[in-house]
């Protein structure tokens, strides 16, 4: 079976040199797909040295602090996103195409998160996003988004870039 | 007058609740159309209330709003408990009190920077000011997560609150949370002081329109938040249970929300509502803080609802503090904590009865009726949100405006309108810059 990940995602998702690598995972594990990221934490309990995840769920905008004392020379956000692709699909999405505005007025906008981990940890942010096949309520992934999910897991503790 | 022809078609000004359009048409300098379009779809909430119990309503009605979910799960609480005739303890109430600043100060500092700042810094958005204005977008960041973390402890969730249920609460907060708590809002101090100042910097639009100021009023000397009657700027005073005269919701054509009205065409919820009725029961700090920024009782500005957020951001603050170093010192009685699920075991008598709660949220006073039957189960519902009661007056606040400002652009017409509507804090998300602006000159 061919893989999920595109050469792009794999490059985005290989560690930053010299320092720390750091995921950041963003979902509501209660609104089915959207939980990817979060499962993709808490299959990821024990990174290999160097790499660091920190599960911001449905908080983003919480994990600043958290992430700056990091000092990650790399930092990956990984979510659900709708950019029209097949369910399971897997791409890096570039800042300038992330909206200014979130649906709601609940939380900050994704961007802001994104640009202000940029400028404060001075890492590379990437972004990268799942097409969700479910977003509906509920708990549990989709069988095509838990397969990238699994992809992804696999691609971060076994990839020989992270040895 | 300017003899213009103006046409501006604002399609989905706003979303979360709702969808909005801003409409205004003007011919040779006469204002002929000028309308806030509400084509939201009915969410059907008090219809999924039917057959449920009173004591899972709040876990439901929070869903209604992720900003005002703590307001309410309250206002579901009291409507419940109103019906079976429960009285909250002392303690109950200081904890919902401390509840509802929390989601106050979380709602209005968002308000405050997220969605009015950058239109008063100049900014298309939000997100610019991330390279022009770092501090500011780390201090809002900071106060936002402050107070979602002291929702955390107070609660089990920052939103859509767990813990927080009819007939109190099922797990009380131990000493060391309300130490946690405590440490969180003091030191969030030098934030909000740091809010007050760039506050003092920002220039409001200068308009007034005098209209009737709805808001809970009390007999005490406490700021009205949870409890009281419903009274009015020109006078009025009436009992919760009588909302529905307070309110006095009709139908228009191009809303799918209802209008409200109460002694004059039209009336207005929210933190200048309760800071025009409410001033001399704002902490002093507050109080010091509206005299700072020149914010004086009666203010007809509506712009300057922000201002007034700003005010109550200060006495939130305080008045939390406050409540938590009493309760640090009396100490809690945990004898009151609770485990009701929904009341299979009789934990709490009830009985049929119809019950309103009315709640000071973020965006004004929030009415929720329940009729419940002998064994507590919803036979009917109605629930009456702040944004719905101010639609009528954004409007008529609109069609005061629109001839004032024919002298500027269209661009800064439209601008203005947007500000207007965001002012109110309306619950529908995105209406900052989501804007199809559409002009057609005829």
């Amino acid at each position: 079976m061919s893989s999920l990940l595109t050469d792009e995602v794999k490059k985005a998702l290989v560690p930053g040199s010299g320092g720390l690598t750091l995921i950041v995972t963003v979902g509501n594990s209660l609104r089915g797909d959207d939980g990817v990221g979060p499962y993709i934490a808490s299959r990821m309990t024990n990174p290999k040295p160097g790499l660091h995840i920190l599960d911001a769920a449905d908080r983003p905008e919480d994990c600043i602090d958290a992430a700056v004392a990091l000092h990650p020379v790399k930092t990956v956000v990984l979510d659900a996103a709708d950019f029209g692709g097949k369910p399971g699909d897997v791409c890096v999405i570039p800042q300038e195409l992330i909206p200014d505005s979130t649906l709601s007025t609940h939380t900050f906008p994704l961007k802001i998160i994104t640009k202000v981990l940029e400028q404060e940890t001075g890492s590379s942010v990437f972004f990268i996003g799942i097409q969700p096949e479910n977003l509906f309520w509920g708990e549990g992934l989709s069988e095509s988004v838990l397969r990238t999910a699994e992809e992804i897991i696999l691609f971060l503790t076994r990839s020989k870039a992270y040895a | 007058m300017t003899k213009r022809n103006i046409k501006v078609n604002v399609e989905y000004l706003t979303r979360v609740e709702g969808h909005g359009n801003i409409v205004v048409n003007v011919k040779d300098g006469v204002l002929e159309e000028c309308r806030l379009d509400i084509v939201e779809s009915p969410r059907f909430f008090e219809g999924m209330l039917r057959g449920r119990s009173i004591f899972e309503a709040q876990h439901i009605t929070s869903r209604i709003c992720g900003i005002c979910s703590c307001g309410h799960s309250l206002a579901s609480i009291q409507a419940a408990e109103d019906a079976i005739g429960l009285a909250p303890s002392e303690q109950t109430t200081k904890l919902r009190r401390l509840l509802l600043h929390m989601e106050n100060l979380d709602s209005h500092v968002l308000h405050i920077y997220l969605l009015v700042a950058p239109d008063l810094l100049g900014v298309k958005s939000f997100v610019p000011l991330v390279e022009t204005h770092n501090k500011v977008v780390r201090r809002a960041l900071r106060l936002k997560k402050t107070y979602n973390n002291v929702c955390d402890i107070l609660v089990g969730r920052h939103v859509h609150p767990i813990s927080c249920i009819v007939g109190g609460f099922t797990k009380l907060p131990r000493e060391k949370d309300l130490d946690a708590m405590l440490e969180l809002l003091r030191g969030s101090r030098p934030d909000i002081e740091a809010t007050v100042d760039l506050a003092k910097t920002l220039k409001f639009p200068k308009f007034e329109r005098d209209t009737e100021y709805v808001a809970l009023v009390s007999d005490d000397a406490v700021y009205p938040m949870l409890m009281g009657d419903v009274g009015s700027s020109d006078g009025v005073r009436m009992k919760k249970k009588d909302y529905r005269k307070i309110t006095n919701e009709f139908i228009v054509s191009h809303s799918s929300a209802k209008h409200t009205r109460l002694s004059r065409e039209s009336y207005a919820v929210g933190a200048l509502a309760r800071f025009n009725l409410n001033y001399d029961k704002l902490h002093p700090k507050a109080r010091e803080v509206a005299g700072e920024i020149g914010l004086k009782p009666k203010c007809a500005n509506p712009f300057l609802n922000t201002a007034a957020q700003l005010v109550e951001t200060v006495h939130s603050l305080e008045e939390g503090i406050e409540i938590l170093e009493e309760l640090r010192e009396k100490g809690i009685n945990y004898s009151e904590e609770i485990t009701v699920g929904l009341n299979e075991k009789n934990v709490i008598p009830v009985k049929a009865g119809n019950g309103v709660g009315a709640v000071e949220v973020p965006r004004g006073v929030l009415f929720h009726n329940y009729e419940v039957d002998d064994k507590g189960i919803i036979l009917n519902a109605n629930c009456i949100i702040p944004t719905n009661q101010n639609l009528n007056n954004i409007e008529r606040d609109m069609k005061e405006l629109v001839p004032q400002i024919l002298d500027k652009s269209e661009e800064e017409i439209t601008l203005n309108l947007e500000m207007l509507v965001r002012a109110y804090d309306p619950c529908i998300s995105c209406s900052t810059h989501f804007l199809n602006v559409k002009f057609v000159n005829r």
